[in-house]
C-alpha cells in the first residue's frame, strides 16, 4: 500500500521527481567517473611513470672503480634471477653515451643495446622496419632529424670503452680512451616509450649480440635490468610497492656482493608519486562530499515541500487511523525509490563518461606529452560502492527531518486548515530580519579562525600520515570555502539591490515585484545563496590566482632569465678544477657566442665563490655569493626592473672596471649596517686573505639575480655580490698560487640581447643548434619561453572551463528545484495576480527577475569571495618572495560563471512558471 | 432606463469531468445597472461562484454573451481580459488573498504598479484608501500581522486600487465573525453610496440585507425564472438551516 501511494505520487509530481532523479544521477555520475578516473590512471600510473625512467624494476652495474667496467651475464644473471623468487625476468644491455656522425654533423646520443626479445618499454616505428639485420639500428627520431639521414643511410658509431676510476681521484677526462668506430645503416626510425627515460633525446637501438661481437664483449654486459612480477603494483599502495621492490634489491645485493651498484629508480619514483595520488583521491573525496551536500540539500527541499502539500490527506489519513509510522515510512520509501533510481542511472552514466569522455581525454594529454600509452578503464566495485553507500547515507540525512514531520501531522490539518497552515509566529520573524544573517558571518568566521589556525600551527604535518594529512588538509581548504562563502553570504544583500538596480532600469514594474519577494523571503533566499555561492568559490579563486599568474608571466621571465637571451652551463663536477672543464671562457662571448646570428650584446657571469664578508671592523659579518662581471650589464638586462636602493645603474657599468669596487644587496647593505660609498671587508681563498672594497651600488633588485633582494635575514648568508672579474680572480684564489690567467675559463651563466629585427625563433633554433649538442650548455630565449608560457596558460583556462562546469552542475540543479518550489508554493499568489490583471509574461518576467537576483548576486558573491582570497594568497606569496606583482582580475571563468547561473535561472524559472502562468486565475486559486 | 454596465444574456457553463459535462449554469440572464447593489444567493452548488467568475471576466461561459461597459467580453483575448480586470474590476476573496512579502501599503500599491501609475499619485492614493478602509496607521504591517478582519479591510483597499467601477467578492465575509462582517459589509455599503456598483456572493441572509438586489440561483437558473412549486421547497430548505 505504502509503495502504491509513494508511485501515485510520483505521478502527481512529475518534475519534482525527475528533478531529484536527475540530480542524484548526475552527482553519483560524477563521482563514479572521477573515482574511476584516478583508480584507472593509478593502475596506469606504474606504466606513465616509469615511461618517463625506463619500465624496468632494477638495473645492476659495476661500480665505476671496478677493475672490470663489465658485467659477466653468466655468472651475475643467473644469481640476479635466483636472488628473488619476485624476480620474473632479467635482460642483459650495454647503454652508452656514443659519438655519432653521419652528413658532417658530430653528436653525442645514447647507444642502447639490447636483445630483441626484451619486452621493456615501447617501440613505434615512424618508417623502416624494426629489425637489426645488416648490423642495422633504429635510430630516434628527433636524431634522424638533426642529422637529416633517412632509412638505408649510414652512420659512423664511435664507442669508447670506459676506463676504470681510481678510487678516491676524480675521473680524469680528456685523456685518451679506446675507441671503436663502426658504420651501420639505418633501419628504422622510431620513438620509444619507457625503453629508456625521458631524458634520452638522442638515441639509437642496436642488437645486443651485435654490440657485443662488434666490441669483443662475449659474454659480458653493461647492465642487467630485472623485471620483478608486475601484480606487486596491481595492489594499489604504490608506497608498499616500492618497499617491496627495495626489499628485492637488498636480496640481489647480498648474493652479488659489494662490486656493483644498483639502481631503483621505478621504484624510487613511485613512491614518491604515491603522495600525489593520495591527495587526489582526497580532493575527489572532498568534492563528492560537497556535490552530495548540495544534492541533500535539494532533496530536503523538493520532499519537505511534498510533505506540506500532503499534509492536508496526511491529516486524513491519520483520522482514518494509520499509524504514525506509516507516515514516516511512506516519506522514507518515497525517498529511498528515487535514490535507488537515481544511483543505479548515476553508475551507468559514470561508466559511461569515464570509458567516452575521460579516458580518451588522459590518452590525448598523455600522447601530447610523448606518452603512448593505452589505458584500460576500471570501474569496479571499490569505485562504485563508496559513492552508493555515501549517497545514501545523503539521501537517508535528507530525507529524515521531513519523514519527522510527516509522522508528526495534526489531524487538526484535516479539520481547520485555516488555523494549520496559517503562517506561524517564527516565520513572521524571519520576514522581518532583513538586515543580512549575522549567524552566518560569525560562523563563517569561526570556520575561517579555525582553518588558519589547523594550517598556521603546521599541526597537520605532524600526523605523520600522508594520506591523514592530505585528507585534513584538504577538508581545512574546504571548511575554508564554507568558511569564506558564509563571511561573503553577508555581501549577497547589497548586491541583490545592486542587480535589482539594474533590472529596474530595463523594468521597474517587474523589479517592483521581484524585489520584494527577493529582499523578503529569507530561507530558500540563503539555501540558494550558499549552493550558488559555495560553487563560485573554487573556480573563482582558482581563476584568479591564473589571471594573476598569467598578468605575470612576462615579468616573471624577464625577472627570472634577468635578459632577452640566458645561456647556463650545468658542470658534471662540484669541485672547481674539474669543472673548469665545462665552464666558458671570457673570450666565448666575442669569438663563440657573438658570432650566432641574431646575437648582439654578451655580458658573462662568473661561477658562485662564497667568500667571508665584514664591516671594516669586523662587528657584523656573514658570507656572500661573489660573482665577476664580464661586459657592461646595463646592454642586456631588462633595465625597467632593476630597482638600486643606493646609487644608480651605472654602478652595473663601472664594475667591470673599478678593481676594489663591489655591488651588494640592501639585504646586505642592513645587515653590516653600510651605506654607499662605505667600506666592507672581504675574506678570500687562503689564509688571512682580507681585502677592502668599496660600495659603488646597494641593489634592491636585479632581473635575473633572485639573491639581490632586501631581506635582511636572508642575505645575512647567501645573497649576491658583484666584483670586477680582476677582483674576483684575486677573492677566489690562494694568495700562494699564481694567478688565473685572464681567458681562463669561469664563466658560467651568460646573458645576451637579441639584435634588433632578429627573429626570435630564428635565434631560439640558431643557439640550440649550436650548443644544444654541446652538453651542458642550456639556451633560453625570454620571447619564446613567454610564448610557451602563454599557450600554456590557455589551456589552464580550458581546465578551469571545466571545473567550473562540473561545480556548477549539481548547483544549476540546486538553483532548478529552489525556483521550482518558490514558485509552486507562491501559486496562490501567482493566481491572485492573475485575477487582479497581470499578464502571463509579466509573471514570468517577475519570476526571472526574482531569479537572477537572487543567482547573481549569490554568484558575484561567491565571485568575490573567490577572487578575495585568490589575491591574498597570490600577495603573500609575493610578499615573500619578493617580487612585483600586477592584480589582475579574470575574464574567462567569471563572466562564464556569471552566464551559467543567469541561463540557469531564466530556464529554470520559465520551465517551471510554464505550467502555472497558464492556468486561469480562478483555477489557480482552487488548487 | 440607462444602459446597463453589466450585461449577462443567457449564459450556459458546464465544466467536463471527465468524458461528462457538469452543467454549472443553464441560461442565466442578468442585467446590472450603474450604481447596483446585487447579491447572489443560492444553496451550495447552484453556480454562483462561476457566475460570478464570468461577471469577473475570469472565466468564460461555454454559451451566450456577457457585456461589460460596452465590451463583450467573450469576444476579448486573455491579456484583454487581464487589462479589463486591472482598470474595470475589484477582487474581494474568501480567503483575503494578499501577497505575503508585501506590506499592507505594497500590496494596495500593487495594482497600480501593473498600471502603470506613477509612483507619486501611488503613494497618494494607497496612503488614501489605506485610511479610507480605517486601516491609515496600519501601512507597514505584513498580512501575517493582521486580523482577519483587517486583511479583508485591505483587500477591500487594493480592489479600489485602480478606481474600478465595478467591486466583486465572493463570500468575502465567510470566514469572519459576524460583527467584523458587519463591519465589511457597512464599508461596502458606503462604497455603494458613492455610486460603485457591487456584485457579491453570500450564503449568510444576514448580510444580504446590505444589497440592494439579491437573485437567487437555483441548479444553474434564476429562481424566477423556475417553476413555483420549485421555489417553495427551496424556501423551505432555507428555513430549516
Ligand atoms: N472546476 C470545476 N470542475 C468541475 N465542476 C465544477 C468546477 N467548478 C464548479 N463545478 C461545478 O459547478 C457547479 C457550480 O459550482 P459553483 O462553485 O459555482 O457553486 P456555488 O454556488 O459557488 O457553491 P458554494 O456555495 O458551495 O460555493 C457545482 O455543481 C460544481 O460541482
Ligand atoms: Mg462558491
Amino acid at each position: 500500500m505504502i509503495l502504491n501511494y509513494v508511485l501515485k505520487n510520483f505521478k502527481r509530481r512529475k518534475v519534482r521527481t525527475i528533478l531529484m532523479v536527475l540530480s542524484l544521477m548526475v552527482s553519483t555520475g560524477l563521482i563514479v567517473a572521477m573515482s574511476a578516473t584516478v583508480e584507472t590512471v593509478r593502475r596506469s600510473n606504474v606504466d606513465l611513470l616509469s615511461s618517463s625512467i625506463g619500465r624496468y624494476d632494477l638495473s645492476v652495474t659495476k661500480k665505476d672503480t671496478s677493475a672490470d667496467p663489465f658485467v659477466d651475464i653468466n655468472r651475475t644473471a643467473p644469481a640476479l634471477t635466483g636472488a628473488d623468487p619476485l624476480i620474473v625476468d632479467v635482460f642483459p644491455r650495454l647503454v652508452s653515451d656514443v659519438d655519432l656522425s653521419a652528413n658532417g654533423e658530430t653528436a653525442t646520443a645514447t647507444m642502447i643495446a639490447r636483445k630483441p626479445e626484451e619486452t621493456v618499454g615501447q617501440i613505434d616505428v615512424v618508417s623502416g622496419t624494426l629489425s637489426f639485420e645488416n648490423n642495422g639500428m633504429a635510430l630516434f627520431e628527433s636524431t634522424a632529424e638533426a642529422f637529416g639521414v633517412d632509412i638505408g643511410d649510414e652512420i659512423d658509431v664511435a664507442y669508447s670503452f670506459p676506463r676504470p676510476r681510481v678510487e678516491g681521484e676524480a675521473t680524469v677526462v680528456g685523456i685518451s680512451q679506446r675507441q671503436v668506430v663502426g658504420r651501420f645503416p639505418v633501419n628504422a626510425i622510431i620513438r620509444q616509450t619507457g625503453v629508456v627515460g625521458l631524458q634520452v633525446s638522442d638515441g639509437l637501438i642496436m642488437d645486443f649480440d651485435q654490440v657485443q661481437s662488434w666490441l669483443g664483449l662475449t659474454g659480458r654486459a653493461g647492465s642487467l635490468i630485472g623485471l620483478v612480477e608486475p601484480e606487486l603494483y596491481e595492489a594499489g599502495n604504490a608506497e608498499q610497492a616500492a618497499l617491496t621492490v627495495r626489499e628485492v634489491v637488498v636480496n640481489v645485493q647480498n648474493t652479488l656482493g659489494e662490486d656493483f651498484n644498483y639502481s631503483l629508480d621505478k621504484a624510487a619514483i613511485l613512491d614518491q608519486s604515491s603522495e600525489a595520488f593520495l591527495v587526489l583521491q582526497a580532493l575527489i573525496n572532498t568534492y563528492g562530499l560537497m556535490a552530495f551536500g548540495v544534492v541533500g540539500l535539494l532533496i530536503h527541499t523538493l520532499v519537505m515541500t511534498n510533505v506540506q502539500e500532503q499534509r492536508r490527506e496526511m491529516a486524513v489519513l491519520r483520522i482514518l487511523g494509520s499509524q504514525r509510522n506509516l507516515l514516516f515510512a511512506m516519506v522514507m520509501v518515497e525517498v529511498a525509490v528515487i535514490g535507488l533510481i537515481g544511483v543505479a542511472f548515476g553508475i551507468v552514466l559514470g561508466q559511461i563518461l569515464t570509458q567516452y569522455a575521460v579516458i580518451p581525454f588522459i590518452e590525448y594529454q598523455m600522447s601530447q606529452a610523448g606518452l603512448n600509452v593505452t589505458i584500460q578503464p576500471a570501474v569496479s566495485l571499490a569505485v562504485i560502492l563508496p559513492a552508493v553507500i555515501s549517497a545514501f547515507a545523503v539521501l537517508f540525512v535528507s530525507a529524515l527531518k521531513p519523514a519527522q514531520d510527516a509522522s508528526k501531522t495534526k489531524v487538526m490539518y484535516a479539520i481547520n486548515p485555516g488555523v494549520a497552515d496559517n503562517i506561524q509566529l517564527e516565520d513572521l520573524e524571519e520576514l522581518r530580519v532583513q538586515r543580512p544573517n549575522l549567524r552566518f558571518f560569525v560562523i563563517g568566521l569561526v570556520m575561517m579562525f579555525t582553518v588558519t589556525l589547523v594550517l598556521g600551527l603546521d599541526i597537520v604535518s605532524t600526523l605523520g600520515n600522508p594520506s591523514l594529512e592530505a585528507t585534513i588538509f584538504l577538508l581545512a581548504i574546504l571548511l575554508m570555502v564554507l568558511g569564506l562563502g558564509l563571511v561573503f553570504l553577508i555581501i549577497t544583500r547589497p548586491l541583490e539591490r545592486l542587480v535589482l538596480l539594474i533590472t529596474g532600469l530595463f523594468s521597474p514594474r517587474l523589479t517592483y515585484f521581484a524585489r520584494r519577494n527577493v529582499g523578503r523571503s529569507n530561507k530558500r533566499n540563503a539555501l540558494i545563496s550558499l549552493l550558488v555561492l559555495f560553487s563560485g568559490v573554487l573556480p573563482s579563486f582558482l581563476a584568479t590566482q591564473n589571471a594573476i599568474d598569467t598578468a605575470n608571466i612576462e615579468t616573471d621571465v624577464k625577472l627570472d632569465m634577468g635578459a632577452p637571451i640566458e645561456l647556463i652551463v650545468f658542470t658534471r663536477f662540484s669541485e672547481p678544477e674539474l669543472a673548469s672543464l665545462d665552464w666558458l671562457q671570457p673570450s666565448f662571448l666575442q669569438s663563440d657566442l657573438g658570432q650566432v646570428e641574431g646575437v648582439e650584446r654578451t655580458v658573462g657571469l662568473t661561477h658562485e665563490y662564497t667568500a667571508g664578508i665584514s664591516d671594516a671592523v669586523d662587528m657584523r659579518s656573514g658570507s656572500v655569493d661573489l660573482q665577476g662581471v664580464v661586459g657592461d650589464l646595463n646592454e642586456v638586462l631588462f633595465g625597467e626592473m632593476i630597482i638600486f636602493t643606493a646609487g644608480d645603474e651605472s654602478a652595473l657599468t663601472r664594475i667591470q672596471t673599478e678593481d676594489q669596487a663591489i655591488i651588494i644587496s640592501e639585504g646586505l647593505a642592513n645587515h653590516l649596517a653600510v651605506p654607499l660609498g662605505g667600506t666592507i671587508k672581504l675574506r678570500g681563498e687562503g689564509l688571512d686573505h682580507l681585502e677592502e672594497f668599496t660600495v659603488i651600488g646597494i641593489v634592491r633588485r636585479l632581473p635575473g639575480f633572485d639573491n639581490f633582494g632586501r631581506i635582511r635575514s636572508q642575505a645575512q648568508n647567501g645573497s649576491t655580490a658583484f666584483v670586477s672579474l680582476d677582483a674576483f680572480h684575486r677573492m677566489s684564489t690562494n694568495p700562494k698560487v699564481a694567478l688565473p690567467d685572464a681567458n681562463d675559463p669561469v664563466l658560467d651563466r651568460v646573458l645576451a640581447t637579441v639584435s634588433p629585427g632578429a627573429d626570435v625563433n630564428d635565434v631560439d633554433s640558431a643557439l640550440r643548434g649550436e650548443y644544444g649538442f654541446r652538453n651542458r650548455i642550456f639556451t633560453r630565449v625570454a620571447e619564446v619561453r613567454l610564448q610557451q608560457a602563454q599557450d600554456e596558460r590557455l589551456q589552464t583556462q580550458l581546465f578551469l572551463i571545466v571545473l567550473t562546469l562540473i561545480s556548477f552542475t549539481t548547483a544549476v540543479f540546486g538553483v532548478f528545484a529552489v525556483i521550482y518550489v518558490t514558485i509552486y508554493s507562491r501559486r496562490l499568489e501567482i493566481g491572485m495576480m492573475k485575477a487582479v490583471g497581470s499578464r502571463k509574461w509579466e509573471l514570468t518576467g517577475m519570476l526571472i527577475v526574482e531569479s537572477i537576483a537572487m543567482t547573481v548576486s549569490a554568484a558575484l558573491a561567491g565571485v568575490v569571495a573567490g577572487a578575495v582570497m585568490g589575491y591574498t594568497f597570490a600577495y603573500i606569496n609575493n610578499v615573500t618572495s619578493q617580487r612585483p606583482m600586477i592584480f589582475a582580475v579574470d575574464t574567462t571563468v567569471m563572466p562564464f560563471v556569471l552566464i551559467m547561473v543567469v541561463i540557469a535561472s531564466i530556464i529554470g524559472t520559465v520551465f517551471s512558471a510554464r505550467r502555472i502562468v497558464k492556468y486561469k486565475a480562478i483555477e489557480i486559486l482552487r488548487m | 432606463m440607462n444602459e446597463p454596465i453589466i450585461s449577462v444574456d443567457n449564459i450556459h457553463k458546464s465544466y467536463l469531468m471527465g468524458k461528462d459535462a457538469v452543467p454549472a449554469l443553464r441560461g442565466v440572464s442578468l442585467d446590472i445597472q450603474q450604481g447596483d447593489f446585487v447579491c447572489l444567493m443560492g444553496p451550495s452548488g447552484s453556480g454562483k461562484t462561476t457566475l460570478l467568475n464570468i461577471i469577473g471576466g475570469l472565466d468564460e461561459p461555454s454559451r451566450g454573451h456577457i457585456v461589460i461597459g460596452g465590451e463583450n467580453l467573450v469576444a476579448l483575448s486573455e491579456d484583454e481580459l487581464a487589462r479589463l480586470r486591472l482598470h474595470q474590476m475589484g477582487f474581494i476573496f474568501q480567503n483575503y488573498n494578499l501577497l505575503a512579502n508585501f506590506t499592507a501599503f505594497e500590496n494596495v500599491e500593487a495594482p497600480m504598479v501593473l498600471a502603470r501609475v506613477g509612483r507619486k499619485e501611488r503613494k497618494e492614493r494607497s496612503t488614501a484608501l489605506l485610511e479610507k478602509v480605517g486601516l491609515g496607521d496600519r501601512g507597514h504591517h505584513y498580512p501575517s500581522e493582521l486580523s482577519g478582519g483587517q486583511q479583508q479591510r485591505v483587500a477591500i483597499a487594493r480592489a479600489l486600487a485602480n478606481d474600478p467601477p465595478i467591486l466583486i467578492g465572493d463570500e468575502m465575509t465567510g470566514d469572519l465573525d459576524s460583527e467584523t462582517g458587519f463591519a465589511i459589509m457597512r464599508l461596502i455599503q458606503e462604497l455603494n453610496e458613492d455610486g460603485m456598483t457591487i456584485v457579491f456572493v453570500t450564503h449568510d441572509p444576514r448580510m444580504a440585507t446590505f444589497a440592494g438586489k439579491v437573485v437567487n440561483l437555483r441548479d444553474g437558473k434564476l429562481l424566477n425564472e423556475l417553476p413555483a412549486d420549485e421555489i417553495s421547497q427551496m424556501e423551505m430548505v432555507a428555513h430549516d438551516s
